[in-house]
C-alpha cells in the first residue's frame, strides 16, 4: 500500500481554544451521520447556529487542511470526531495542541496532527485572514505547512508520520509479534482475573 | 547491587512490555472493557479483517452509554438505542464475550462496574475505548483510554502499541477541609494548571491528602485526570485499596490473594525515583469549586466571581474565554454564588458510587429542591443502586423531590435520551462542561455531589454551608 507524502488544498480556519471533540462529533447527529455519512456531524452545533462559523464559508466544502487553536481535541476518546473531519475532506489538522487519545486516533486514520510553535500559528492564521481558503500544503518528508510566503516547521508522532508515509497497517504491525504475545502470556501472574472465574455469572 | 529507584509507572509499564517495536512498546492487557458506544465499528472492523478475540476471558461488556435509565422496557427504547443494544448484544455472544446488557443486575457505567467487582486490581493494564479509563488508575492500576481502531485491535492481538509517557508526579501536601472534596480537589487543579498541564504524561498522585482519601475518592480523582491531558493518571496501592478489594467477587481467594496483595506492595515510587515533572500542590488551599465556562479548566472557588477574559496573555485565549461566557450567558465579575440554576445532576463516572450519593444525600436531609429546579440521581451501576436504597439514600433523593433512576452515563453525555432542553443551566456533577455537552444549548456548571445537593436547594450556585440550617 502506498501512503500519501504530503496533504494539498483550501484551508478552513477556525479561531478558537480548547475545542474538543464532544463540538467536533455532537452525538445529537450520530444517528443522521450512521445513515448518511459522518461528515453531517461534523460540528454539528456549530454549522447549524453560526453563520459565520469556518464551515459555513464559500468554498469551505473543498477544504483540506483545518487550522485550529490550541489544544484541538481535548476530551472524548470518541474516534468518530476523525472520521468526521475525514468524511469532510480533511487530511490534515494544524494546531499549536492536541488532545492525546484525538492525536492518536488521526494517525489511526491517516490524518496528520501537525504541531507548530504558538508564534508561527499566529502568522498562519494572520496569513489565512488576510486570504481565507488560501491552498495549504502540509508536506510530510520535510515536516512543513507552506502557505503563501509562508514556510512553519511542524512536529508530529515520528511512528504515525511514517504510517502515513508507509500506508502501512498498525494490526498487521502487532500481529507480526504474536508469537511474543503468546510468549507473554505464559508468564502472566496466577492471580490476575479473569472472566471465566466468575462462574456465577451466565455466558451469554 | 542495588537497582535504581523506579517510579510507580515505570514498575506498571515494564512489567506489561511484550516487545520493544522502537519508538513504541507493544503493551499486553490484563482487561478490555467493552461498551456499546465504541466498540459498533470495532466489532465491524474486526469482522473484515476475518479475526476472532483472541482473549474473551480477559474481556467484558456492559451497556452504559445508551442504555436508557428512566425504567423503559428493552422493547420500547428509541431506534438509535435499540441498535446500539443489538448489536453489542450479538457481537458479544458471537465471541463468547460476557457482558451486562440492559437491565441486568450487574449492569453499570464501566468504570464502576469494574472496580466494585473487583476486577480491576493494582498491577493491571486495563484500556476501554472511553478516555475515562483513567479512574482505573485509583487501585493502582496502569489504565488509559483508547480509540475504536485501538479498540479492534485489542480484540484482535489482546496488545497495543503505546508510545511510553514522560512520568509526572502531583504531590498534594496537607489534608483537605472538611466539607472539600476529591472533586473539588481535582477542579482547583485543573483550573490552576489547565486541560494539557499532563498531556504526553503518566501522572501519578500522592500526598498526604490523596493517601487519606477513601479508594471512591480516589477514583474521582484519577478520573479527571484525564481534564489535565494525562495520558494515564495513578495511585500507589496501599491498606485502603486491600482493604477495598478483599472478598469482591472477581478478586482473588486464598493463596493466589496472599501472593497478590505481596505484588502489590512493591508497587509505588521508590525513595529517589526521578520525574520528568516534580509538582506540589497544597490541599489546604483547596475549597468547594465550580466551573464558570467551557472546559473543565474553567474553573473556580465557588465564592469567587465569573473572570475576566481581558486578564488572559493571547488574542485567541481572550476570544475563547469571550465565547464561552456567551455560550454559558454569564459576565466577567459576577459572584458564582449569584447564578440561578434550573437543574441539577448527580451522576456519571465521576460521581456516581456509593460514597457519592451519601454524600449528596446528607445535604438533601429534610431537604427540598427549591420550585422550579429540576433534579436526577443516577447511580453508577445496579449494585450501587441497590446499595443506596437499602440505605435509604434513594428515599432521601424522593423526599427531596429528585428523580431516582436506573444506571448509566445518562445526563453526562445525553446520548440515551437524557438531555436538557435548550438553554437550561445546571450544576453537574460529571466531568466535562462541554458545549452541548448535556444537550444543544444546555449550560453546564461542573462541582461535587455536595454543592450539586445544595445548588439544587438553593436554586442558585451554592454549599452546604450556605443552606440554613434544617430545624
Amino acid at each position: 500500500v502506498s501512503g500519501t507524502t504530503a496533504v494539498r488544498g483550501p484551508a478552513a480556519l477556525i479561531e478558537r481554544e480548547s475545542v474538543d471533540t464532544d463540538t467536533i462529533y455532537p452525538f445529537e447527529f450520530n444517528a443522521e451521520a450512521l445513515e448518511h455519512g459522518r461528515k453531517l456531524a461534523l460540528f454539528g452545533h456549530w454549522r447549524r447556529q453560526d453563520p459565520a462559523f469556518a464551515l459555513n464559508q464559500p468554498g469551505a466544502d473543498a477544504a483540506t487542511v483545518l487550522v485550529a487553536g490550541a489544544e484541538f481535541g481535548i476530551g472524548s476518546s470518541r474516534e468518530m470526531a476523525v472520521w468526521a473531519l475525514k468524511d469532510w475532506g480533511f487530511g490534515a489538522v494544524v494546531a499549536p495542541s492536541f488532545g492525546q487519545i484525538f492525536k492518536l486516533n488521526c494517525g489511526q486514520n491517516g490524518v496528520v496532527a501537525a504541531e507548530v510553535s504558538v508564534t508561527d500559528h499566529a502568522e498562519l492564521v494572520d496569513e489565512l485572514r488576510r486570504r481565507p481558503g488560501e491552498e495549504v500544503v502540509v508536506e510530510l518528508a520535510s515536516s512543513t505547512v507552506v502557505a503563501g510566503q509562508l514556510h512553519i516547521p511542524f512536529a508530529m508522532d515520528e511512528f504515525a508520520r511514517r504510517q502515513i508515509l508507509d500506508g502501512s497497517s498498525e494490526l498487521d504491525l502487532i500481529l507480526e509479534r504474536a508469537d511474543a504475545i503468546a510468549t507473554y502470556e505464559e508468564t502472566r501472574a496466577e492471580w490476575l482475573p479473569s472472566t471465566d472465574r466468575l462462574d456465577t455469572w451466565s455466558r451469554p | 547491587m542495588t537497582s535504581a529507584p523506579q517510579t510507580l509507572f515505570a514498575k506498571l509499564w515494564d512489567r506489561h512490555v511484550v516487545a520493544d517495536a522502537g519508538d513504541r512498546d507493544l503493551l499486553f492487557v490484563d482487561l478490555h472493557l467493552i461498551f456499546e458506544g465504541t466498540s459498533k465499528e470495532a466489532f465491524a472492523g474486526l469482522d473484515d479483517d476475518g479475526l476472532p478475540v483472541r482473549r474473551p476471558d480477559l474481556t467484558l461488556g456492559t451497556v452504559d452509554h445508551f442504555s436508557p435509565t428512566n425504567g423503559v422496557a428493552r422493547e420500547q427504547v428509541g431506534s438509535e438505542t435499540a441498535l446500539y443494544l443489538d448489536l453489542f448484544d450479538s457481537n458479544c455472544r458471537r465471541h463468547g464475550i460476557r457482558y451486562f446488557g440492559y437491565q441486568h443486575a450487574q449492569q453499570g457505567i464501566v468504570h464502576v462496574m469494574a472496580p466494585e467487582l473487583g476486577l480491576t486490581l493494582p498491577g493491571m493494564s486495563v484500556v476501554c475505548g472511553d478516555s475515562h479509563t483513567s479512574t482505573h488508575g485509583a487501585l493502582g492500576a496502569l489504565a488509559f483510554g483508547i480509540g475504536s481502531t485501538q479498540v479492534r485491535q485489542v480484540l484482535a492481538a489482546q496488545a497495543l502499541l503505546v508510545a511510553r509517557p514522560r512520568a509526572m508526579r502531583i504531590v498534594v501536601d496537607g489534608e483537605l477541609a472538611p466539607g472539600v472534596s476529591s472533586k473539588d480537589l481535582a477542579l482547583a487543579l485543573i483550573g490552576e494548571l489547565g486541560n494539557l498541564a499532563a498531556v504526553g504524561c503518566a501522572l501519578e498522585l500522592t500526598g498526604t491528602a490523596v493517601r487519606s482519601m477513601s479508594v471512591e475518592s480516589r477514583m474521582t480523582l484519577c478520573n479527571m485526570g484525564v481534564e489535565l491531558g494525562a495520558s494515564m493518571t495513578m495511585i500507589a496501592p496501599d491498606e485502603t485499596v486491600v482493604e477495598f478489594l478483599r472478598d469482591r467477587p472477581a478478586a482473588p481467594s486464598g493463596t493466589a490473594w496472599e501472593e497478590a496483595v505481596r505484588d502489590w506492595r512493591e508497587l509505588r515510587s521508590d525513595e529517589g525515583a526521578v520525574f520528568d515533572q516534580d509538582l506540589h500542590f497544597d490541599a489546604r488551599t483547596a475549597r468547594p469549586f465550580v466551573t464558570w465556562g467551557t472546559s473543565p479548566a474553567h474553573a473556580v472557588a465557588i465564592d469567587a466571581v465569573v473572570p475576566d477574559p481581558g486578564e488572559l496573555a493571547t488574542r485567541e485565549q481572550v476570544d475563547s474565554a469571550w465565547k464561552a461566557l456567551t455560550y454559558m450567558d454569564l459576565e466577567p465579575g459576577r459572584p458564582m454564588r449569584s447564578i440561578g440554576i434550573d437543574a441539577v445532576f448527580i451522576g456519571s463516572c465521576a460521581n456516581s458510587r456509593i460514597e457519592d450519593l451519601r454524600a449528596a444525600a446528607s445535604v438533601l436531609e429534610g431537604r427540598h429542591l427549591a420550585i422550579g429546579v429540576r433534579g436526577f440521581v443516577v447511580p453508577g451501576s445496579a449494585a450501587v443502586r441497590r446499595q443506596a436504597e437499602a440505605e435509604g439514600l434513594a428515599a432521601v433523593f424522593e423526599g427531596a423531590g429528585m428523580e431516582w433512576r436506573e444506571p448509566g452515563c445518562s445526563f453526562c453525555v445525553a446520548v440515551n435520551g437524557d438531555t436538557f432542553a435548550p438553554g437550561t443551566r445546571t450544576v453537574s456533577t460529571s466531568n466535562r462542561n462541554f458545549e452541548g455537552r448535556q444537550g444543544a444549548l444546555v449550560r453546564t456548571h461542573l462541582a461535587s455531589p455536595a454543592v450539586a445537593a445544595a445548588s439544587g436547594v438553593a436554586g442558585r450556585i451554592c454549599a452546604p454551608d450556605d443552606l440554613e440550617v434544617v430545624a
